[in-house]
């Protein structure tokens, strides 16, 4: 009597809101944590018609580095990204360059759609916050040389994962020669981000600022806050194969676009990158 | 399955296109576009249509009939070049490899300076070339000249203490800044520091913030606050003629609010407008103003600035600078 009362009790006491936040914390405690770094080309383009109505085009190279905690239920990352090189236009007889320098951040949660989501897939939803800018540098524009751009972006974000590993051992032959595939545990996954609320803060009508001739040096002076102000459209195919150690191997190609609305003179900007990165598995 | 993946896959194909994002190209040689697209880009930012009474669209009448689609890339360049001098502004430049075009405003009044008389019969062989600035004692000792030919960026607190503390002892110093095309303008406040005790309201400039005639930003000063180094509180005579533009033209108008400066020579070259820059869709780049400046006053001297006393170079004699010789004589007899 003593004993199922005491059951009782213990069943009582697991509903609790206190327990179920300890049982999430327990959830998100046994979640692996990755840290990754990687690096890649990044094949980009932009157009800024407030100085030029050309696209600019040109390959940069690009480094990020990730932390992500991840489960079949729940995913939480965090990455920051960085490419820089140059981008150039040829037309006739005019060939003109710039060098950019491109900083993307981003943090994101994603959680499973059990609707959609079984043994071999894997389908999440949820948010990302991505904030970044570009600072581009090209001297035959003069006074105008000189562009920098910050954006954030509130994106809904949508992961289809599909689980590729091998279960046991396989017998192979290719031609004449047989050898065994072991186990091996590896999955692709798209993800597809839109955004929600895209801001931006930009150069004035004018692009240039007159700071230099009021004698008051500032580098964002003009600048101006743009609300909801364009679209933006990401996509990442990964191919992860996990490793005896637990740490990963992932090869990505991740596609970013976005521009601003009608304030004025618009920015187009598109990136194509294609990375490799190794993740090491830290829990 | 199968189908799903690929599914997948198309999507992804489909959506990872920066066609998406990006307008239609507008790279183009056409004359046409060209021309349409720098007379826009004129008629929404340049600063000073109504300052220099240019009626645009009535520029635009008169250019649009000599384009056609079969013209040269020289004669379309020779079209949009004669186009851009009507603004009559040398910050309005069309630049393509193989030339630039210019309005000359240097052009518009009598040369005002041979450097060679002031070498052969004003300096000394040993002057002293400090940074951009070449000086040394006139009139046996009683001046000190400054010759400052070009904003180069190089005014220094140390060059700038050292000449004029120099010429601390003089009866007053001529600042020569005759055919100076200006620079940088971070010099203009270097510069100028040393010929200040207090914070000093030189004048006010505003840029254009949009498409209209009159979009302007709200007016703002410019101050200049007293140098760390040596401050000179004497007479000083600033020399401009017409060569004197841009950074050298912003000079002069900051001269109107300094009470111990008195500008002499010709008007100026003008050049109160910032320049901006931008590029055409044959690749060609522009550029031209898109700031207005203002005297403490609100007088828009971009047609140049008027000297306090007019002072002119007579050619037939080339042993005298008659412009120094007057500054001399407004020097001494105070």
């Amino acid at each position: 009597m003593s004993l199922a009362t005491g059951v009782l009790a213990q069943q009582a006491e697991s509903d609790t809101p206190s327990t179920k936040k300890e049982l999430k914390k327990q959830a998100r405690k046994s979640r692996p944590y990755y840290i990754g770094i990687g690096a890649g080309f990044n094949q980009s383009a932009h157009r800024d018609f407030a100085t030029s109505p050309l696209i600019y085009e040109g390959t940069m190279v690009t480094f990020h580095v990730n932390a992500t905690r991840f489960d079949e239920v729940k995913e939480t990352s965090a990455e920051f990204r960085i490419s820089t090189g140059g981008q150039s236009i040829e037309i006739a007889e005019s060939f003109t360059s710039t060098s950019v320098i491109s900083l993307f951040n981003s943090y994101q949660q994603l959680f499973r759609l059990n609707k959609y989501s079984n043994d071999k897939w894997n389908v999440k939803v949820g948010g990302n916050v991505a904030w970044g800018l570009n600072s581009r540098s090209n001297p035959s524009l003069g006074n105008n040389s000189f562009g920098i751009e910050w954006f954030g972006t509130l994106f809904g974000s949508v992961k289809v994962t599909r689980d590729l590993s091998r279960k046991k051992e396989k017998d192979v032959k290719f031609l004449f020669i047989k050898y065994k595939l072991k186990p091996l545990k590896r999955n692709l996954s798209w993800q597809f981000n839109t955004g929600l609320m895209n801001n931006n803060v930009r150069n004035g009508f004018a692009f240039i600022d007159q700071d230099a001739v009021i004698n008051e040096p500032s580098t964002f002076s003009g600048y101006q806050l743009n609300l909801f102000s364009g679209f933006r459209l990401s996509s990442q195919i990964d191919y992860t194969l996990y490793l005896n150690t637990g740490n990963m191997i992932r090869f990505s190609y991740v596609w970013d676009a976005y521009r601003t609305g009608n304030e004025f003179d618009k920015f187009e900007m598109g990136h194509h990158m294609f990375t490799t990165s190794l993740w090491f598995k830290t829990k | 399955m199968k189908k799903t993946l690929f599914a997948i896959g198309s999507l992804f194909l489909v959506l990872a296109c920066n066609d998406v994002i990006f307008e239609e190209e507008l790279a183009s040689s056409s004359p046409t576009a060209n021309f349409e697209y720098l007379w826009r880009e004129c008629d929404e930012k340049y600063s000073f249509f109504e300052v220099k009474n240019i009626d645009w669209d009535e520029v635009y009448s008169r250019y649009r009939p000599r384009i056609n689609e079969g013209m040269s890339r020289l004669e379309l360049f020779d079209v949009l070049g004669e186009m851009l001098t009507e603004l009559r502004d040398d910050h309005t430049n069309l630049i393509s490899r193989f030339n630039i075009s210019f309005f000359g405003v240097q052009n518009e009044g009598p040369d005002n300076f041979d450097f060679r008389i002031i070498t052969d019969h004003y300096l000394p062989r040993d002057y002293f070339i400090s940074g951009p600035f070449i000086h040394d004692f006139i009139e046996n000792g009683e001046i000190g000249y400054i010759r400052f030919g070009s904003f180069t960026g190089g005014v220094s607190n140390f060059n700038m203490s050292f000449i004029l503390s120099r010429y601390r002892d003089t009866q007053g110093i001529i600042l020569d800044m005759r055919e100076n095309g200006g620079g940088s303008v971070s010099d203009i406040f270097d510069l100028l520091s040393h010929f200040v005790t207090e914070r000093t309201e030189l004048y006010r400039s505003r840029i254009k913030n949009g498409p209209g005639r009159d979009d302007f930003s709200e007016l703002e000063s410019a101050f200049v606050a007293p140098s760390t180094g040596f401050n000179y509180t004497g007479k000083v005579m600033v020399l401009v003629d017409r060569g004197t533009f841009s950074a050298g033209s912003f000079t002069a108008l900051a001269t109107k609010a300094l009470p111990n400066m008195v500008l002499m020579g010709d008007t100026t070259g003008g050049g109160l407008g910032l320049p901006n820059g931008g590029q055409l869709p044959n690749g060609w780049t522009y550029r031209f103003s898109v700031t207005q400046t203002l005297d403490l006053n609100g007088n828009n001297f971009e047609n140049g600035v008027p000297p306090d006393i007019i002072a002119l170079l007579n050619r037939e004699d080339t042993s005298r600078d008659e412009v120094i010789d007057r500054a001399v004589l407004e020097i001494m007899n105070n």
